[in-house]
């Protein structure tokens, strides 16, 4: 606020340095400290005002919180979808939380707490299905948010870095999906998990990774202990540590506007972050959270059957919906080596993908740059094509 | 505070405070004065003290990162290394199905076909799920990726690249016996 602000020039001006030689001819700089509280006129609480009068070194950084805008025109609608992520990420903790004081990550019991949770425990169920459904939810809004900045350039200058914390966000975001997919011991899950560790198997030295991956030469006990830790330490942690430069360059930064917006007139306001915004964002959140509600209840996902490492694989099984599409390439990438040339073609592609702000120099320049366009469209149409035909061949 | 290089940031970030100076300026609560300069410090000494403290602070870092490295890589696990092993009852593989077993560190699928036993590893050559018999179609079929063998695990189509490796399956009074190729 002005008010503020005029304090704090006011409260803080340069006071004139004086060095002071005392007597032993030490030297000692002159304490000087800027006035306690510049902001000491401001109208508060009694509360905020001893908060205040603690923290006013934020002062400024709060004031520029407030004049954080966000542009309306006709593609403001994209703009909730990384918020809608971050709403069933924090839903992902809670109930993560919750999840963690029945379960025990150990072959012996895994699959029994697991059932125990679900049968056994109050409310158990629900909160097991919600942290499914939250998982496959977070990771469709962390798709369409990927995608829908990707077709409105907001990755162009100066928001490479936010493309490029966004898209470590999403490596972690499948990650956790990965890694707590083994946790029930389940035999979906068992198996999912041995085909996922043996991808690397098939790229030179690729056995040395399996082996740190899996604790071993096989999926045992051993690797649901690392998949559990993985995705109840590790993730979360790296994931908070991304999250906070991803938003903080949000804050600093601002929200992007496509090319060309704002020199035709397109952008018909802004509205503030704080609150108008925020609220508007709240009202996507509770409609999320109606929805993961609606789909636990209704849809609820199954217990299956324990993993046993020596029954075969059962029929018709598949990943979860986000790994279809590699796992179509696999199996249709049937001639020799055609693992390795999969496994390839899908790192090509991902590092393209990832290095794209420093790639579409156009877009840069505040041009269009269609070419960019046709080549998202295409990573989105070979998503969404081979996922439809894992659809088509398997059902859900 | 200034944006420095060529970029030009956003103009909000000029309008931080309102251009106020921080609250800290002019407030140096310990050191040498600003005033002053850098003029009176021993570059010289101070790249010594980076040095030696970089070159011990990498020292330590890597007798650090060692032994966690190690440490996540699993020790190996020890297999018994027999030529031959009873593994269960005859009765455990009736005609016309197949049922794996652990036979040293392999798992190994024993097929009754009508009476026939075969054996061969179970784990499927392409990305090591465990495959199945299929009586209907008289085949070693994996439902991960569509691999399809012989009974005697030869190729017949999928994208594996090897065949099973065999092993040879007998019975003896009761005794199930699955022995090495």
């Amino acid at each position: 606020m002005a008010e503020n602000n005029q304090n704090a020039v006011a409260g803080s001006a340069p006071v004139k340095q004086n060095p002071v030689v005392t007597k032993g001819g030490v030297y000692k700089p002159a304490v000087e400290r800027a006035d306690a509280n510049p902001y000491k006129d401001s109208r508060l609480s009694s509360v905020g005002a001893w908060l205040q009068e603690r923290f006013y070194v934020v002062m400024p950084v709060i004031d520029y919180l407030k004049k954080k805008e966000v542009p309306k025109h006709r593609l403001s609608f994209w703009y909730y979808f990384g918020g809608l992520g971050l709403f069933f990420f924090m839903v992902q903790i809670v109930t993560g939380l919750l999840l963690m004081q029945y379960y025990k990550p150990t072959t012996a019991e895994a699959y029994a707490s697991f059932v125990f949770l679900q049968q056994e425990v109050s409310f158990g169920w629900l909160i097991r299905q919600i942290h499914a459904w939250s998982a496959n939810l977070m990771v469709l809004m962390v798709f369409v948010h990927m995608f829908s900045s990707f077709f409105m350039k907001s990755y162009r200058k100066p928001r490479e870095l936010m493309w490029l914390t966004g898209s470590v966000l999403f490596v972690l975001t499948l990650g956790f999906g990965f890694t707590g997919y083994l946790l029930p011991w389940n035999e979906i899950a068992f198996f999912a998990t041995q085909v996922g560790t043996e991808v690397p198997k098939v790229a030179p030295g690729g056995a040395f990774i399996v082996n740190i991956l899996r604790g071993g030469e096989e999926v045992t006990g051993e690797t649901l202990t690392r998949m559990f830790s993985v995705h109840v330490v590790l993730l979360p942690g790296l994931l908070l540590l991304l999250l906070s430069a991803h938003l903080l360059l949000v804050q600093i930064l601002g929200t992007s506007a496509p090319i060309g917006y704002k020199e035709t007139g397109r952008i018909k306001g802004y509205d503030k972050f704080f609150p108008t915004f925020l609220a508007k964002d709240a009202i996507g959140w509770l409609i999320g959270f109606g929805l993961i509600l609606y789909l636990a209840v209704f849809f609820p996902g199954p217990v299956g059957i324990e993993a046993n490492p020596l029954a075969p694989a059962p029929m018709g099984i598949k990943p979860e919906w986000y790994f279809w599409a590699q796992f179509l390439m696999l199996k249709d990438f049937s001639f020799p080596n055609g693992e390795l040339i999969a496994i390839f073609v899908i790192t090509l592609g991902a590092a393209f993908w990832f290095f794209i702000p420093f790639l579409d120099h156009r877009a840069s320049r505040e041009e269009k740059s269609p070419i960019f366009t046709i080549i998202g469209l295409l990573y989105l149409a070979g998503l969404v094509i081979n996922t439809y035909r894992v659809f088509a061949e398997y059902g859900w | 505070m200034a944006q420095q290089g060529n970029f030009k940031g956003p103009s909000r970030l000029g309008e931080l405070g309102h251009g106020a100076t921080l609250s800290s300026a002019g407030t140096v609560s310990g050191g040498k004065p600003r005033a002053q300069g850098l003029k009176d410090v021993d570059f010289e000494r101070r790249s010594f003290l980076v040095k030696v403290v970089g070159g011990i602070g990498a020292a330590v870092a890597i007798s650090t990162i060692y032994p966690v490295i190690k440490y996540i890589v699993p020790p190996v696990k020890k297999f018994s290394n027999l030529s031959e092993k009873v593994v269960g009852k005859a009765s455990d593989v009736p005609e016309n199905t197949g049922k794996i077993f652990q036979f040293n560190k392999d798992k190994v699928i024993v097929i009754n076909d009508n009476g026939k036993l075969t054996a061969c590893s179970a784990v499927c050559t392409h990305l090591g799920c465990l495959v199945h018999w299929d009586n209907a179609q008289n085949l070693i079929a994996c439902p991960c990726h569509g691999a399809k063998y012989k009974q005697t695990g030869e190729i017949i189509s999928g994208p594996q690249p090897l065949p099973l490796p065999g092993f040879k399956a007998r019975v003896e009074g009761e005794d199930l016996i699955i022995s090495k190729a």
